[in-house]
């Protein structure tokens, strides 16, 4: 019989975002694998499905695991029976359906969307692009912190799991604290390392100024600016860039950061960008503010250029192209209806 | 205006006073809604009077908004900042700080990728920002709320 929660105290509200933030960083964590630690836990999993324990054989990244799987399929036998449908089916749907939506949204939703979209997601979608086709047969270990996180917390506050579940369940938290993406076969189990350096923005977002978001010791990486991924040119050598390469780009998303890493003050100069609203700013420290329009010939950008006192430092805030004044795009940016009077902006 | 074009260097030139970090200090006064605005310099200066009305943004530092409102939002559910940085997030970047022994912090249940934490504060509490400068507010209770981001809007529309 389960016992369906429904509510959760004040302390256990107010813990949430400590426990969110503690599996983040589990999710995230870089450094090598533990490695007799997950050959244990991975014999454990393998016996509770009927199998022996495998060879292990540990690989520097992803794409190292997927070479090597390139060199074993020649080896037809070794990669015989891919053991990962059985597994995801061991704990599968027993333990869904227990805890409550919102906790949903406050927890998996949000861990599911740092660590699967954005971490696991990210060198996924990157790999997927170089042929190979084996990618959907492994676990993501760290990367899937998510789930485990979700089910441990619902234990924690209360749900009922049997004990084989339970202990399941910890194998897999185990994993997810000490390795990266694995293959499992029934003679074999493919290993990857975690990464060597994860970097990302305020949001969670892959993110690096100066260098690969996300790298591997044998120099495999990705590339990022707040989330997209990049080429490594664009972020390590900016200066590298032309008006010529930065239209040919036709991804928005990416033509924008491209132009942030070449510097809106010199786009708008070399492609001449029309003021069509200029005024001052009407709170703290009075500074001239404008609102500039290009057109790169694929669609019309608008800027918002103002200049932040404290630092004078520019900023240069993208605005909708409807957007006519300088006001109206500081409403849009604040999400304000009627014009925004600020008594202090600093 | 339309088509004008003038040198971007004119309005880049105009940033005054770089170098030392700018603050703020907002008093509340016997009457309802108006604040005096105070610069922190070697010597105070006073900037004036002005109206703040409830549930309106009057305050900004950096790319951070601040709303006032009457009290916390009954849904809403306490949560504890350690390090007290009002936009989450665990890499350099956006350092706004409030001293969490000031204030309580609340947070929406269904908060937006926008809606930051409220503040609740007993008495007078200072937001820091090395860049941009700090803010002392009087006690009150207010929201956070951070700047749109245009490439972000489109993502969203394009999901």
């Amino acid at each position: 019989m389960t016992r369906k929660i429904t509510t959760m105290t004040d302390e256990q509200w107010a813990e949430l975002p400590r426990y969110r933030e503690e599996w983040y960083r589990i999710g995230s964590a870089t450094g090598p694998t533990y490695r007799p630690i997950v050959q244990e836990t991975l014999g454990k999993l393998y016996g509770a499905i009927g199998y022996k324990t495998p060879v292990f054989l540990h690989l520097s990244s992803p794409p190292m695991a997927l070479l090597c799987f390139g060199f074993l399929q020649l080896l037809r036998d070794q990669l015989r029976g891919q053991l990962r449908d059985q597994l995801r089916g061991q704990l599968g749907d027993q333990l869904r359906g227990q805890l409550r939506d919102q906790l949903r949204g406050q927890l998996y939703d949000q861990l599911r969307g740092q660590l699967y979209d954005q971490l696991g997601g990210q060198l996924y979608d990157q790999l997927r692009g170089q042929l190979y086709d084996q990618l959907y047969r492994n676990f993501w270990g760290q990367h899937e912190a998510w789930w485990i996180a979700f089910l441990l917390w619902g234990q924690q506050i209360g749900a009922h799991y049997t004990p084989v579940l339970r202990e399941q369940l910890d194998w897999w938290a185990t994993l997810a604290r000490a390795c990266g993406w694995w293959w499992p076969y029934a003679h074999v189990c493919l290993v990857s390392e975690r990464p060597s350096v994860v970097h990302t923005d305020a949001q969670y977002r892959l993110h690096c100024e100066d260098g690969p978001a996300m790298a591997f010791t044998d120099g495999y990486g990705l590339w990022a600016w707040h989330g997209v991924r990049i080429s490594q040119a664009i972020i390590e050598a900016p200066e590298t860039l032309t008006v010529e390469r930065i239209h040919a780009e036709r991804n928005a998303e990416r033509r924008r950061i491209m132009i942030e890493r070449w510097g809106w003050e010199r786009y708008l100069d070399v492609v001449n960008a029309a003021l069509r609203d200029v005024d001052i700013e009407p709170a703290g420290s009075a500074g001239l503010r404008g609102l500039y329009r290009c057109d790169d010939g694929q669609q019309p950008m608008q800027l918002l250029v103002c200049c932040c006192a404290s630092t004078g430092r520019t900023y240069n805030l993208e605005v909708p192209p409807e957007v006519e004044t300088c006001q109206q795009a500081a409403n849009w940016l604040a999400q304000q209806d009627e014009p925004l009077e600020l008594l202090v902006r600093t | 205006m339309q088509g004008t074009i003038v040198n971007i260097a004119d309005i880049i030139q105009t940033g005054q006073q770089v170098g030392a970090v700018r603050h703020y200090r907002l008093e509340a006064t016997e009457e309802p809604d108006i604040f005096t605005v105070i610069t922190i310099e070697t010597v105070e200066r006073i900037q004036g009077r002005k109206r703040w009305p409830l549930g309106k943004i009057g305050a900004q530092q950096g790319d951070v908004y601040f709303a006032r409102l009457a009290q916390v939002p009954q849904r809403a559910q306490r949560v504890l900042v350690n390090d007290g940085q009002l936009v989450p997030g665990h890499t350099q970047g956006s350092r706004h700080c409030v001293n969490p022994t000031e204030v309580r912090l609340w947070g929406l249940p269904q908060a937006t990728a926008l809606q930051g934490p409220i503040i609740e504060a007993p008495g007078a509490f200072t937001v820091t920002h090395p860049e941009h400068g700090h803010l002392t507010f009087p006690g009150g209770v207010y929201a956070v709320t951070y700047q749109r981001e245009y490439a972000q809007e489109l993502r969203r529309i394009a999901d």
